[in-house]
């Protein structure tokens, strides 16, 4: 029930803060746009809320993932148009604006509002308590929106159109979608996430067809012109730079347009303090017009940092303990295909020995270029107290692997390379069905490993 | 109308509708395997695809067409036009030294500025940074040479291959090849230490005859011969083998893919059973943490195992070893190289496409100090107009023209009209 409150509560605030952007820029005296606002929020937002409970119209309105699909359409789309507003003044017709407001408004609550339907009714079927949990709910939407309904006699008196025109208004609910759009709880995804993916993708498949049509597609081993900016042009470096030109060109080119415009011409002023004076007030609008698109930068920047956080969580498998067989007393089999599945997953996979002289952990991951690569879960230089058993060794994060104790990212084609912040390479060969790593060759790193001096660093 | 249609297959709007169009549609494939595979299929091998392409390319055509045009003309020089620049002012010609021909006098300002006025209808026109347009214009160039020449390439192209040892002949897309000599470039001695990637060649070079001409074939670009273009594209070994047992005996030359060493390969002799065979090192160095190995890649020794068995032998060329209740002998083991044979017309057109673009983004650099500045004027009516438009930072063109319009003749204090258009 606490999870439908706060999740409800935390939607109806966002949606207040939308309808008070959008009510705020209409202002007082355009009851008939402001009211089709509402409407079109408040049908949204019921319909929305009801599809999870009536099944049939839900499953013949689209699958989850062409909500999602459209809910990232929304969110790119209102940003887009803050900045064809930019380019294009919109000048539309008064009897469209009730109208434009209705889909408007119907657009910035539907999607969410389907979410917590979804959340809301499978909350209810987990604890069994229907009333209680869509009374939480309902509760936590009607304070969230309850504070706009409190407010909005002040917010409308605002002089809201001094700070914001239709090109930032619309860039600032973009940005806001952007960082919250969709419902945390239902992991919905992010829509910088899925266009860095795509971006990316587009990027390798769109660098390494152009290698292939210029006959000097990437080898293994030989060495071909231009491999190396061709492997810096399709990694994610290369995606990410795109993806942020992409979202943050639109409000630079915003703030650029905006403080490129010239003072007025007060030559015909004859007293110097008018002439002072007008500059200033001039300047000062153009600040108040520019506070929304900075806020939105703000949000953006804040959200493609989020971004690298989900694109690349950390994730650290459990050990595997690994023993030898009777079959064969000296060797450790390293299967491609376990539990986890496939090591061709480019996965990491973890492992413990368990020897006379102590636990021996080490780790194996299937590099970029189909090599694997086996080691010690530990480097040559961090020494994490024995009691901070959380700091040791390595996880994976995307396509590096992370010693949690110094946070130094490792690409994961470095694996099997001495020295550094690596982890330790452990001698293996390959088999059939996997990799076959020689018990004494393992003892015998692993031993050289407790002989080193390791200073640590000082966290 | 065919001015407005013109207008429009030339537009931005075009060019940002057909490239979002784009984008779209590998949104809409982006979340499905071999996203951008189905995205080049739909691009380049379906009609639909095929007129995207071509408006594509006729849009960037008319957009160079239109801004070369637009540049290149002397524009009409008018009391208007010259009120729609960016800022502008109107002067009592009678205030104007040389009232009776105000625009030598103008002449004469403009030139003090830097500037070269020439005559035009109306008036006078003086502009730097003419051929300001040249790098968007060499850019749009190399993008449509580049996608012209994608289409085709993607039509007619050709592929074939064969694997040679020295002194072997084989022959792909009717082209009889004969590999005079081979280098695979291999070092005599590699020290793997730690990673196999650390495993680089270079040098790898085949000296091929081909349509009666001798060429050499490398990994890097490819070498053009009798209308067909040959690359080095892999190599590895070939041995020699053969498996003696009780009267039974299986020989066979499979081409063994073990580089960098490290790598496995299977091969079969004539029969079901199949090998595993690596390289061997022939030393394995321990010190400390580390663990080298060394492989001589000159006559590198093989490991070679029965699939599915746990027996293994490891031989050289000219040895035998048991395997199997047999003896398997190692004949020989010669570096192979497979050399691609592509015939493809568009492929000079590619390099082409993909420089001119270079060159364009390179030359796009220029434009942030490179742009058209644009000064105007006439005399209509008593009133002689001069107006001032810079292509970028206008902000500062204005002040620039307000600062030196103060100084011009008859901008006194119960001053002119002037002007500076400023977006709402």
């Amino acid at each position: 029930m606490n999870e439908a409150l706060q999740s409800a509560l935390r939607e109806g605030l966002q949606w207040a803060f939308l309808l008070a952007l959008v009510a705020g820029y209409v202002g007082r005296g355009a009851g008939r746009e402001e009211a089709s606002l509402y409407a079109g929020a408040a049908l949204a937002a019921a319909f929305g809320a009801s599809l999870s409970y009536i099944p049939t119209l839900a499953g013949a309105l689209g699958s989850d993932a062409a909500w999602r699909a459209a809910r990232f359409l929304r969110e790119g789309g209102v940003f887009t148009l803050g900045m064809l507003a930019m380019i294009v003044p919109a000048r539309p017709r008064r009897t469209w604006l009730p109208l434009i407001l209705f889909a408007f408004g119907a657009s910035l609550t539907l999607f969410e509002a389907r979410s917590m339907g979804i959340f809301v009714h499978a909350q209810s079927e987990l604890t069994g308590d229907t009333s209680s949990v869509a009374g939480a709910a309902a509760g936590g939407l009607a304070v969230g929106l309850g504070l706009f309904v409190f407010l909005r006699g002040h917010i409308l008196a605002l002089p809201a159109r001094k700070a914001l025109t239709l090109p930032s208004l619309l860039m600032a609910i973009g940005a806001f979608l952007f960082a919250f759009g969709g419902m945390r709880e239902l992991d919905e995804g992010n829509v910088l996430v899925s266009t860095g993916t795509a971006v990316q993708l587009f990027l390798e498949g769109a660098i390494e067809a152009l290698q292939v049509r210029l006959l000097i597609p990437a080898h293994r081993f030989l060495d071909v012109p231009w491999d190396g900016l061709a492997d810096y042009l399709s990694g994610d470096r290369a995606a990410t730079t795109v993806l942020v030109l992409m979202v943050v060109t639109p409000p630079v080119y915003f703030l650029i347009d905006l403080f490129s415009r010239p003072d007025p011409d007060v030559s015909d002023l004859g007293v110097a303090a008018e002439r002072r004076l007008r500059i200033a007030f001039f300047r000062r609008e153009l600040v108040y017009k520019a506070a929304p698109v900075l806020l939105s930068f703000l949000v953006i920047m804040v959200a493609l940092h989020a971004l690298n956080a989900t694109a690349n969580p950390m994730d650290e498998p459990a050990y595997i303990p690994l023993r030898s067989s009777e079959e064969e007393p000296g060797i450790l089999r390293l299967p491609l295909t376990d539990q986890m599945g496939s090591m061709t997953d480019q996965r990491l996979r973890k492992y413990v020995y368990y020897a006379e002289a102590g636990k021996v952990m080490f780790l194996a991951i299937m590099k970029p270029d189909g090599m694997l690569g086996v080691a010690l879960d530990e480097c040559e230089i961090c020494k994490p107290a024995e009691w901070n058993t959380a700091a040791w060794g390595y996880a994976q994060m995307g396509r590096n692997l992370v010693c949690k104790y110094c946070m130094t990212p490792i690409p994961v084609g470095s694996v099997n390379k001495p020295g550094g912040c690596n982890p330790i390479p452990v001698p293996f060969r390959m088999e059939e069905g996997g990799a076959v790593v020689a018990i004494e060759d393992l003892m015998r790193v692993w031993a050289e490993t407790r002989k080193l001096d390791k200073e640590g660093t000082h966290l | 109308m065919i001015a407005r249609i013109l207008n429009f297959l030339g537009s931005w709007w075009l060019t940002a509708a057909l490239l979002a169009a784009g984008a779209g549609l590998f949104a809409s494939v982006a979340t499905l395997d071999g996203a951008f595979d189905r995205w080049a299929h739909v691009m380049l091998d379906t009609p639909a695809g095929l007129a995207g392409l071509a408006l594509f390319v006729i849009n960037l055509l008319m957009a160079s067409v239109r801004t070369v045009v637009r540049r290149s003309g002397v524009a009409d020089v008018s009391a208007e036009s010259i009120q729609a620049m960016d800022s502008w002012v109107a002067l009592p010609q009678v205030a104007v030294a040389d009232a009776a021909d105000p625009l030598a006098a103008m002449r004469e300002w403009m030139s003090g500025l830097g500037f070269r006025p020439e005559a035009a209808p109306g008036g006078i026109v003086a502009r730097k940074g003419k051929l300001s347009y040249l790098p968007g214009t060499v850019l749009r160039a190399g993008v449509v040479v580049l996608v012209v020449a994608l289409v085709l390439s993607a039509r007619l192209r050709q592929e074939g291959g064969v694997s040679l040892v020295e002194g072997q002949s084989g022959s792909a897309l009717g082209l009889v090849l004969h590999a005079a000599s081979i280098d695979p470039g291999l070092p005599a001695e590699f020290l793997q230490v730690g990673d196999s990637a650390v495993f680089r060649v270079r040098g790898a070079r085949a000296t091929v005859e081909a349509g009666g001409r001798t060429v050499e074939i490398t990994p890097g670009y490819p070498t053009y011969a009798d209308g067909l273009y040959l690359k080095l594209s892999h190599e590895g070994f070939r041995a020699r083998t053969t498996w003696r047992a009780q009267g039974e005996e299986r020989t066979g030359s499979p081409l063994l893919d073990l580089l960098p060493p490290g790598r496995s390969d299977e091969f079969g002799l004539g029969g079901a059973t199949l090998y595993t065979v690596s390289l061997e090192p022939e030393r394995t160095m321990s010190k400390g943490l580390l663990t080298g190995k060394l492989f001589d890649l000159a006559r590198p020794r093989l490991r070679v195992a029965s699939k599915g068995g746990a027996e293994a032998a490891i031989v050289r060329a000219g040895e035998d070893a048991a395997l199997g209740g047999g003896i398997l002998s190692l004949d020989a083991v010669v570096p192979y190289v497979h050399v691609l044979v592509v015939r493809d017309p568009a492929l000079p057109a590619l390099y082409g496409g993909v420089a001119l673009t270079l060159l364009g983004m390179l030359l796009m650099a220029s434009r942030l100090a490179w742009y058209e500045r644009t000064m105007r004027a006439c005399v209509h009516g008593g009133t002689v107009f001069v107006g001032y438009n810079e292509e970028f930072y206008k902000k500062w063109g204005v002040y620039k023209f307000r600062a030196w319009s103060s100084a011009l003749p008859g901008k006194a204090a119960d001053g002119p009209q002037a002007g500076a258009r400023m977006r709402p």
